[in-house]
């Protein structure tokens, strides 16, 4: 008489699921990971222990100086401000996008919507954010308010 | 007679897409986070074109804010920061020659980082004294100003100062509650060509 053979059942798991949590896992870190613009330039920041949280707007232009004095807005590369056709390119543009932002005409003088946040390197000299500063007083930028990014540490600020 | 067709058990092996995506995983778990960012405000530089109908009767009372930055020899520049023209403290920071050796160095990170520690011992109002004694300053002025800490604070700081010290400046005045830190407009010079 045969032995009847054991019934072995295969273990094979449904790796399905799986494959469905990872690809989540995935999406929610691709999502979550900023690659922001803003770091296109390597820009070493200054600490501020006493600065704001900054939520970032879409709007806002962003104009990163770097230790040289190099002026990015926006991933164009405008070089030194002081040099006078880097500050005529740098002041044309600054014009476009306060004309795109519009102006506040319920405040005096009608200054521009346009939400600037300078990017200073710590080491870069005080004069180039100076060449910046009076690049948007001018008459058809009319910016009024600038913040500057820093780095804060955890906790900090408001 | 009918053939029987063979249907051919297609089965991808799954094996080799699951290690990708275990990868791909692992990469954004460690993808290095950003780092904190904040911001500090300041008003720009008034350009002299005023609404003469806008006139005050008396001039408005203004606290000063000065840093004056002088070459230590070739590596360091040393920055005395005035109130009111009073002195408060100095600081000391590196010149952008020196500067520019510590960028080409092959320990580029750790001589940043070292210096980057010693802004933060000055600049620091927690750590630093010198930060601490241009707040009670500020903060003993504004007790005898009309307007309080809504006073104008003006910072005129020459054309050679490193930003971070201008930056320590807004930092301090945040610190101390003051929300009105100006710049004065800069002279002609900061428009010659390097």
């Amino acid at each position: 008489m045969s032995r009847k053979k054991a019934n072995v059942e295969g273990t094979e798991t449904d790796l399905t699921s799986m494959i469905d949590v990872c690809f989540l896992l995935i999406a929610f870190f691709i999502m979550v990971t900023e690659i922001s613009k803003s770091e296109i330039v390597e820009i070493f920041l200054p600490h501020a222990s006493y600065a704001a949280v900054d939520i970032p707007k879409e709007d806002r232009v962003i104009i990163n100086i770097d230790r040289k004095g190099g002026i990015f807005i926006r991933s164009t590369s405008y070089g030194k401000p002081n040099d006078t056709t880097n500050k005529a390119k740098i002041l044309n543009d600054l014009r476009t996008y306060s004309r795109k932002a519009g102006y506040d005409e319920e405040l005096p003088g009608r200054p521009s919507k346009l939400t600037i946040m300078v990017r200073a390197d710590a080491h870069a000299e005080y004069r180039f954010v100076q060449c910046i500063m009076m690049l948007l007083t001018d008459p058809d930028v009319k910016v009024r308010k600038v913040h500057y990014q820093a780095k804060s540490p955890v906790g900090s600020g408001d | 007679m009918s053939k029987k067709t063979e249907i051919e058990d297609v089965s991808m092996d799954m094996t080799s897409m699951i290690d990708v995506v275990f990868l791909l995983i692992i990469f954004f778990i460690l993808m290095p986070p950003k780092e904190m960012e904040g911001k500090l405000e300041s008003y720009l530089p008034a350009t002299g074109q005023s609404d003469p109908n806008d006139k005050p009767d008396e001039p408005p009372v203004t606290f000063s804010l000065q840093l004056e930055a002088r070459s230590s020899g070739d590596k360091e520049i040393i920055t005395e920061v005035r109130f009111n023209n009073s002195p408060v403290c100095e600081f000391t920071t590196l010149t952008i020659k020196e500067l520019n050796k510590i960028y080409k160095a092959a320990n580029k990170t750790e001589l940043l980082k070292a210096e980057h520690d010693r802004d933060a011992k000055q600049f620091d109002p927690a750590q630093s004294q010198g930060i601490r004694r241009l707040i009670g300053r500020m903060t003993d002025a504004a007790a005898n100003a009309p307007d309080g800490k809504d006073t104008d604070i003006m910072i005129d700081a020459s054309s050679n100062v490193p930003f971070k010290l201008v930056l320590a400046m807004l930092n301090a005045g945040a610190g101390a509650e003051f929300p009105n830190l100006k710049f004065t407009a800069p002279t002609m010079s900061i428009w010659k060509p390097d």
